[in-house]
């Protein structure tokens, strides 16, 4: 084997090498943030059902849905500084960057991941929204 | 003469109407999206913070009654590794996903609130990690266009609540949690 077929050889592994390492770094140590818009929906549905899910039976809901993405649709009955309020049982909580123009009455189609239920008000909880459909 | 005295007595009903739900709905401030900062960094290490941005946050203003509620997988890192060992392994956020206080503001009185911040003691308990821990601090309230703005802290210890700290990370998360609350309580 030639002096130059090993340098051409030491120098891929070495490529390959920094290759894995970069990608190890980025995907195990650094992990970039979810972008839950991004992510495909496990659970679609309107905004009642969802919680009388968590209603019903909090523990396996939480179980169930928490971190997870979904999709919930109803009408708008609450508009706040950074959230909607749909139906007066989820609440989605919008991402900075996305926000649209809602207001009460409007019908709405939300993409967020769910964290949970807050048991004060009886409201599921959504955050990293984005509204995919918005008919007035 | 007869519709009058109807109409009077609906004039009357719709009063009575106007001040039973004005009263009732001025017992209770209530922020939906609160905002729950905590931080934890140990020098020369990567920050240990977080921010919630979806607390909910109830202040009966008849008697000073507060109680908050914080969905724990709301907490969001920068690092999202750091975040996935928060909610898996520290506050185990699927079997206890909520942090909760209930306390009561001492001598709250709502007529005593101005725009300018005034100090009010704070009791209450904490309830997180399936373990309860009494908390005492000090709030400042100031009214802002109605609503009632309400900022403070307090610090709390992770071995108070049942968290263990495994001794790789030990040395790079402080011993004491730094958690600030800022609240905006609408009526």
């Amino acid at each position: 084997m030639s002096k130059k077929r090993i340098g051409y050889i030491v120098m891929a592994i070495l490529v390959v090498g920094l290759i894995t390492g970069f990608v190890v770094y980025k995907k195990v140590i650094n992990p970039e943030q979810r972008q839950i818009s991004k992510e495909v929906t496990e659970f679609t549905m309107d905004a009642e059902d969802l919680q009388f899910h968590f209603l019903n039976d909090p523990e396996a809901a939480t179980f169930k849905y928490i971190d997870k993405v979904v999709e919930t649709y109803g009408t708008v009955t609450e508009v706040g500084p950074n959230f909607i309020v749909m139906e007066g049982k989820v609440q989605a909580n919008l991402l900075q960057e996305n926000k649209q123009p809602v207001k009460v009455g409007d019908i709405v189609k939300t993409k967020g991941r769910c964290i949970g239920f807050d048991e004060f008000l009886l409201l599921v909880k959504i955050d990293q929204v984005t509204i995919i459909k918005n008919n007035q | 003469m007869k519709n009058n005295r109807t109409l009077l007595l609906a004039l009357v009903l719709l009063i009575i109407n106007v001040l039973v739900y004005s009263l009732q709905a001025q017992t209770k401030y209530i922020d939906k999206s609160g905002n729950i900062k905590f931080e934890a960094s140990e020098k020369l290490f990567e920050p240990v913070e977080a921010v919630n941005n979806a607390v909910t946050a109830v202040l009966n203003a008849d008697n000073g009654e507060f109680a908050s509620l914080a969905l724990v997988t709301a907490f969001r890192f920068k690092n999202s590794l750091m975040e996935e060992h928060f909610n898996e392994n520290y506050m185990e956020s699927e079997t206890y996903p909520k942090a909760i206080f209930k306390g009561e503001l001492r001598d709250f009185d709502l007529s005593n609130l101005s725009e300018t911040p005034k100090e009010f003691e704070v009791d209450g308990k904490l309830e997180l990690h399936g373990k309860e821990k009494e908390v005492k601090t000090v709030v400042r309230l100031h009214q802002l266009n109605g609503a009632i703005v309400m900022k403070g802290g307090f610090a709390v210890a992770p071995s108070d609540f049942d968290i263990e700290i495994p001794s790789i990370v030990r040395g790079k998360i402080a011993k004491q949690v730094n958690v600030s609350v800022n609240f905006k309580l609408q009526p």
